[in-house]
């Protein structure tokens, strides 16, 4: 009998220790996750700051619960607790082209609708104190390719009547493409900046939009939906589509050894000519 | 009706695919000793349009945009000069009529880059004085870009100084 309630009580301490660590472990990764952005706990506000993304077409998909507003919800309400901008659900429409002027007080109209590549328009303001964090960014020009290699950043404010130039011109680095439209703000249907909308030039719809509260979150944001886009060019590509780059890097870098670079007459002779076979 | 965009006394219809900016750089608020002119000279308005992203910093006649054109793309610069300067017989009188392929040429840019070519013209009307530069993304496909150019130029409007 003795033996039986031994082998019972060495028996109940493992499964009280397999316990314990299963309970460490799940702590672990819920710590993980907390440091990620992730709040799985019950009743834990919808984080809006994480609402960008990138949505593939017409049909909507269910975003409830992930810091999108109701579809019709106007513009005016699509503002999370935490007074983050909140996208509207549904399909996404048409872009927009701009027009407004420069902090300068110069006219400037920007198309965006029948161009190349993608452009994300950046609506921010010279007051709100999660902008300055993007100001302070897109000071930096390696920050202004955010959206890739070859997108075009506009950041957009809302227009002299409605905002100072003066403190605008004071935030906005010379080389930034900057415009002061109200229009633009109602266009986009802004709810409260800062917000940001991505926009696919060449077919001239947008492509996802949402807020961020700071920059290196929107780059984390854009990054991902970029990548889950199939727009990130440093998204995992075939072993076809790397071999191919390789070979394609291998003989340009050969060429241009060779000092052979676009042009080159030797690039426009016929390869089956006997010119200079010394015959 | 095509939108507008107005500036320092120049508009031009908002056409699709084209970026278009009408400035006047700041003139320095340092006059030259013994006059009123300031420092550096007067500064005149003018209007840049690429059918591509212009960038925020650009030289007066497109530096920092060309060199990134492609074989697509047009570039149009619309600088006013002084008034005074319009009497020469230098600028044709009346508004420019539309450009033509063959008035472009390669060595016609104001810094060649190989494959492009430019044209440039200068005229006054409505007692103002201008000088029009186009550059072309590809000299090979000018009858196309040259179109395209003149699209945009024929909304242009001077208002009178």
């Amino acid at each position: 009998m003795s033996v039986v309630v031994g082998v019972l009580a060495v028996v109940v301490v493992l499964l009280a220790v397999l316990v314990v660590g299963l309970l460490r472990s799940h702590a672990e990764i819920l710590r993980a996750l907390h440091d990620l952005g992730v709040n799985l706990e019950h009743g834990a506000p919808t984080p809006g700051a994480t609402a960008f993304e990138l949505r593939p077409g017409p049909a909507a998909t269910d975003r409830s619960g992930r810091g999108v507003a109701p579809a019709g919800t106007p513009a005016s309400e699509r503002i999370s607790d935490q007074g983050v901008a909140l996208p509207e659900d549904g399909p996404l429409g048409s872009a927009h082209d701009l027009r407004g002027v420069t902090p300068a007080g110069d006219a400037a109209a920007i198309s965006v609708r029948g161009g190349r590549g993608l452009t994300l328009l950046a609506f921010l303001t010279s007051g709100c104190a999660s902008c300055l964090d993007f100001w302070e960014a897109f000071r930096i020009p390696g920050n202004r390719a955010i959206g890739g290699a070859d997108a075009n950043l506009v950041v957009l404010t809302k227009g002299p009547a409605d905002e100072s130039p003066g403190a605008v011109a004071e935030l906005a680095d010379p080389e930034l493409v900057t415009l002061m439209t109200t229009e633009a703000f109602e266009d986009y249907s802004v709810p409260i900046a800062p917000y940001f909308v991505l926009v696919d030039s060449s077919s001239g719809g947008i492509v996802g939009e949402g807020a961020a509260s700071s920059f290196d979150q929107l780059a984390s944001l854009l990054a991902k939906a970029l990548a889950d886009g199939g727009h990130d060019p440093a998204a995992p590509r075939s072993r076809r589509e790397v071999l191919r780059g390789l070979r394609r890097a291998t003989a340009d870098e050969a060429l241009e050894a060779a000092g052979i670079g676009p042009g080159h007459p030797s690039l426009h002779e016929d390869p089956h000519s006997d010119r200079g076979s010394g015959s | 009706m095509t939108e507008r965009l107005r500036g320092h006394g120049i508009s031009c219809a908002l056409l699709p695919g084209w970026d278009i900016r009408i400035e006047r750089r700041a003139e320095s608020p340092v006059p030259v000793p013994g006059s009123t002119e300031p420092m550096g000279g007067s500064t005149y308005p003018v209007l840049h349009a690429g059918t591509s992203p212009l960038p925020a910093r650009r030289g007066d006649y497109g530096s920092g945009y060309v060199e990134t054109m492609t074989p697509a793309d047009v570039f149009v610069c619309l600088s006013e000069f002084d008034p005074y300067d319009g009497i020469e017989d230098m600028f044709e009188s009346g508004m420019t009529p539309p450009l033509r392929a063959n008035d472009f040429h390669p060595d016609a840019q104001q810094r060649v880059i190989a494959g492009m070519c430019g044209a440039q013209r200068f005229f006054a009307t409505r007692r103002r004085a201008f000088g029009l530069y186009v550059v072309l993304g590809s000299w090979l496909q000018r009858v196309p870009l040259v179109d395209r150019a003149n699209q945009l130029l024929s909304t242009i409007e001077i208002d009178l100084r």
